[in-house]
């Protein structure tokens, strides 16, 4: 779709925006077309399509912010809803002049096989290719889930700069998970396959071995012991691993919180905030991966942003509004669920750099501790830096080596202690999708690191010793 | 959108029945930093739902755009329903006898300009710096009010409307004096009426909540009898209120299948589905399907009574629907509307005077992520108070609580007094675990 909302009904709109005092003026519309599957026992439940329609309209006047949304891209629909967003700005027209014209983006991201041009034949059989290995991989398998989400949207971006730029992206995943049951314990296990692409991404990755992994891992914690709570040396593997970089750091390095105030890493570009062999990046303009974006939800070109270069503090996450607050360059970081939302500085895809040492060479030197294998979901509050997360894979390191499996473990701590506590970092670099919610809304993000340790973690669990 | 128009292509199209839910959305919201208005929404909505019974199979389509093809929506809901292979009794449902109605009072959110509004946010912000000097920083500060009309209509033809308004204070603070580490204390009030949105209370509640937590810090490691607070009780509840859904019965992920009419809990506990309750703001007149709401006990003195169903769950364990069809996304699952814990006796001053020593937790954070429903353990990220001699002592952060839900209901000591009913439709009073492990240092 080309010229989603016409350039000169977008000049117009844009005008009116201005015409009381605004300094900045912005149109955010989407059409998106998203599709939903999910299959329970091997039996596809649910076909559904989701349709967005939505136009956002934005005026900033310094850092205020005044916005608004309609289904209707009309012109008269807009321009009402200009007319009643700009009586909020008190002031003169400021005699902006702009004239809007069109750019295109960088291709950073594509789809070869986009969603639209796949049957539900097609998409189904995956599923059931999903479900079938999970479901055969143990009697003591009990129920399986998977579902896929596909999503094509078209976005424009017209603003008083003069843009006018249109993308197209295309999320997709496959999620599943396997829950097992023994001895009255039932225990799941999941796992995904995503990115910003269309259905090759299948043509590479193995769904039935995902699906394998995930029944053996709900197996395995099924026969598990509880977690005996207390202070350990804890090992957490690559991958979804790097959820303890996006809990415990960098949602409080978003400008969303640093621009108020109210974040525990205010004031600290050019300190050391973390151990010196920490590198951490967000990077929106990685190939084709979940979190990455040819442009941010401002129209602006994705970066790779070093956060923290060798335990020093380089950067924070910042969209064009705080940018105007803080101050700080913006870092191609505008991001929202859909125009529902009002966009703000949020992650891409964030990850340790890889270190020096080896996963083998990690466990090896660990006497005692745990070796968190699959992390779950967590949260964080900013403004004390205190986050949790879920450890949903774990075993127990002993004298070097990993022995038996543990369950229900729950890491805490405080951002500005834990990346202070990181003491080895291997080689491995890998990434997990998950979808991050926040002041803008739920968006697709990737999570990522190498295999870490870090020493001194509070961990919870409902075990006794 | 004419939706006669759709529902009669439709039956031409050889779709059997067809439903459309419509949900219109006006809101406004009013964010305050430092003493101005520092965001400002106005935003309208208009959402069609459609779902339609194509060879026995139900799919969805949902859409925004008023002048969707009618022609393409009709293929593509034949398209996703001939993918449909479970062999499930699907319903469009052609209305209940009779539907009470929820009567409410106008909440006079029109009766107020703009500019009241915003003097209201403004007050909050300038009542909770002004309460103790160790308030660093008001960070959230928040007037939201919207108005929501769904209608039903369907070919068998049902037609209902219902109406929503609501208006929502949110204060967020954070506290900060020589201890280490700031503090957070948060607020949020929904009313049915303007008047109820008190400045003074928001803000008191947040700053106390903030400021009572300076200087937390874990405590030993070990069972300690805990009072899970009301409002932390609540979302426990709802961090596990799928258990007793038809949904989570016909997916085999409850651990209560087969206990209908058992005792699951102990003989204290009642918890109650009531969603003609006036007084809870998600109350509702009839679910999503289009069933009328009544209210009915979940839990009966520890005795697990019926599962909440909705039409498809119902028909596939022989019963009716409960009402209690709840919209996800693009289909209908289930869920309550107003689920909650009946209180006890005791007041929560009472719980923490019983105690020589124990824990009083206001705050479960990260549940989302340390919570299994099927097994019903949890390990939370926590923070509250030690209480020694029956004395709040300290404040404590930094923790992990962990339990079983379906256990810790059988290992009540009290339940107290203090109903707290969730304006996201789970409530509970606080309650006493006899013990409960935690991990602190």
């Amino acid at each position: 779709m080309k010229n989603m909302i016409d350039i000169k009904i977008c000049q117009s709109v844009l005008e009116k925006c201005l015409s009381t005092g605004g300094d900045f003026a912005e149109i955010f519309a989407e059409e998106t077309t998203k599709n939903s599957y999910s299959m329970v026992s091997g039996e596809l439940k649910n076909a559904s399509t989701n349709n967005l329609h939505g136009a956002s309209i934005r005026i900033l006047k310094g850092a205020k912010e005044i916005s608004g949304y309609t289904n209707d891209f009309s012109l008269e629909s807009l321009m009402k809803l200009a007319e009643n967003l700009s009586e909020s700005v008190e002031g003169e027209n400021l005699g902006i002049k702009f004239t809007l014209k069109e750019e295109k983006p960088a291709k950073i991201v594509k789809a070869v096989k986009a969603p639209s041009k796949v049957s539900n034949e097609e998409k189904v059989a995956l599923l059931t290719k999903a479900s079938k290995a999970a479901k055969e991989y143990s009697e003591e398998v009990v129920q399986v889930m998977a579902s896929l989400m596909d999503e094509e949207q078209h976005v424009l971006v017209a603003n008083s700069f003069g843009k006018y730029i249109e993308d197209d992206r295309h999320h997709l995943r496959l999620a599943a998970s396997a829950v097992a049951a023994f001895n009255g314990s039932m225990q799941t296990a999941n796992d995904s396959i995503g990115g910003n692409c269309g259905y090759e991404i299948f043509d590479e990755k193995d769904v039935a071995a995902m699906s394998k992994e995930i029944a053996k891992a709900a197996v395995t914690m099924a026969h598990a012991d509880e977690m005996v709570g207390g202070v350990y040396t804890v090992v957490i593997d690559n991958a979804f691993g790097g959820v303890l970089l996006h809990e415990a750091c960098v949602h409080s390095l978003e400008a969303t919180s640093v621009a108020k105030g109210a974040s525990v890493m205010c004031g600290k570009l050019g300190q050391k905030i973390a151990s010196d062999i920490v590198t951490a990046i967000d990077d929106g303009t990685r190939c084709d991966q979940w979190g990455s974006l040819n442009m941010d939800d401002e129209g602006n070109p994705t970066h790779k942003n070093v956060l923290i270069e060798n335990g020093i503090l380089k950067s924070y996450l910042v969209d064009y509004r705080n940018s105007r607050i803080m101050n700080h360059p913006i870092t191609g970081s505008s991001r929202r669920q859909n125009y529902r939302y009002s966009p703000t500085s949020r992650m891409t895809n964030t990850f340790f750099a890889p270190g020096k040492d080896t996963f083998d060479s990690i466990i090896a030197n660990t006497k005692f501790g745990l070796y968190a294998k699959k992390m779950g979901g967590g949260s964080v509050n900013p403004s004390t830096g205190e986050f949790n997360f879920a450890v949903n894979e774990g075993y127990m390191i002993e004298d070097g080596k990993i022995t038996k499996p543990v369950r229900g473990a729950t890491l805490v701590g405080s951002g500005s202690q834990v990346l202070l506590n990181i003491d080895m970092i291997a080689d491995n670099l890998d990434f997990g999708h998950g979808m991050c919610g926040s002041a803008s809304g739920s968006i697709p993000t990737d999570v990522g690191q190498p295999t870490i340790r870090v020493q001194n973690m509070v961990v919870g669990g409902r075990g006794s010793k | 959108m004419n939706v006669k128009e759709l529902i009669n292509k439709a039956k031409l199209a050889g779709i059997s029945d067809i439903e459309v839910y419509q949900s219109i959305t006006d809101s406004t919201s009013i964010s305050i930093f430092n003493g101005e208005v520092d965001k400002s929404t106005i935003n309208s909505s208009n959402v069609y739902s459609i779902r339609a019974i194509y060879n026995d199979k139900m799919s969805a389509y949902t859409f925004e755009n008023q002048e969707a093809n009618l022609d393409d929506i009709i293929e593509k809901l034949k398209e996703n329903a001939k993918a449909i292979t479970a062999t499930e009794e699907v319903e469009i449902f052609g209305g209940s006898e009779k539907y009470e109605t929820i009567e409410r009072e106008d909440g006079k959110f029109k009766e107020h300009t703009i500019a009241e509004k915003v003097a209201l946010a403004k007050e909050v912000e300038k009542i909770a710096k002004s309460l103790d000097t160790r308030i660093v920083l008001v960070n959230y500060c928040v007037y939201e009010e919207e108005k929501n009309t769904v209608k039903i209509i369907n070919s068998k033809g049902l037609d209902l409307e219902k109406k929503a308004e609501y208006g929502v204070l949110v204060l967020g603070v954070v506290s900060k004096d020589e201890t280490p580490n700031p503090q957070n204390g948060f607020e949020v009030k929904v009313a049915l009426n303007y008047d109820e949105l008190d400045p003074e209370k928001i803000a008191k509640e947040a700053v106390k909540q903030a400021v009572s937590m300076l200087g937390a810090a874990p405590c030993e490691s070990k069972t300690y009898p805990v009072i899970i607070e009301n409002k932390a009780m609540a979302s426990l509840l709802g961090g596990f209120d799928s258990i007793f859904t038809g949904e989570a019965l016909l997916n085999k992920v409850t651990p209560l299948a087969g206990k209908e009419g058992t005792k699951i809990m102990q003989d204290c506990v009642t918890i109650l589905d009531a969603p003609l309750d006036k007084a809870a703001v998600s109350a509702q007149p009839f679910d999503d399907e289009g069933v009328a709401c009544y209210n009915k006990a979940i839990v009966e003195n520890g005795v697990f009574k019926t599962f909440m169903h909705n039409l498809k769950t119902a028909k596939k364990f022989n019963t009716t629907s409960t009402a209690n069809g709840v919209k996800a996304g693009d289909r209908i699952t289930t869920g309550s509307y107003n689920l909650f814990i009946e209180k006890g006796e005791k007041t929560k001053e009472e719980l923490i005077a019983s105690l020589d020593e124990g824990l009083l937790i206001d705050d479960l954070s990260g549940l989302h992520a340390g919570l299994n429903p099927i097994s019903c353990d949890f390990s939370a990220q926590s923070s509250g108070y030690l209480i020694k001699n029956g004395k709040i002592e300290r404040p404590v952060t930094l923790i992990v609580v962990s339990g079983n839900f379906l256990k810790m209901m059988n290992d009540i000591e009290a339940i107290g007094s203090d109903l707290y009913l969730g304006y996201n439709g789970t409530g509970a009073p606080s309650i006493l675990f006899k013990g409960l492990p935690v991990s602190g240092k």
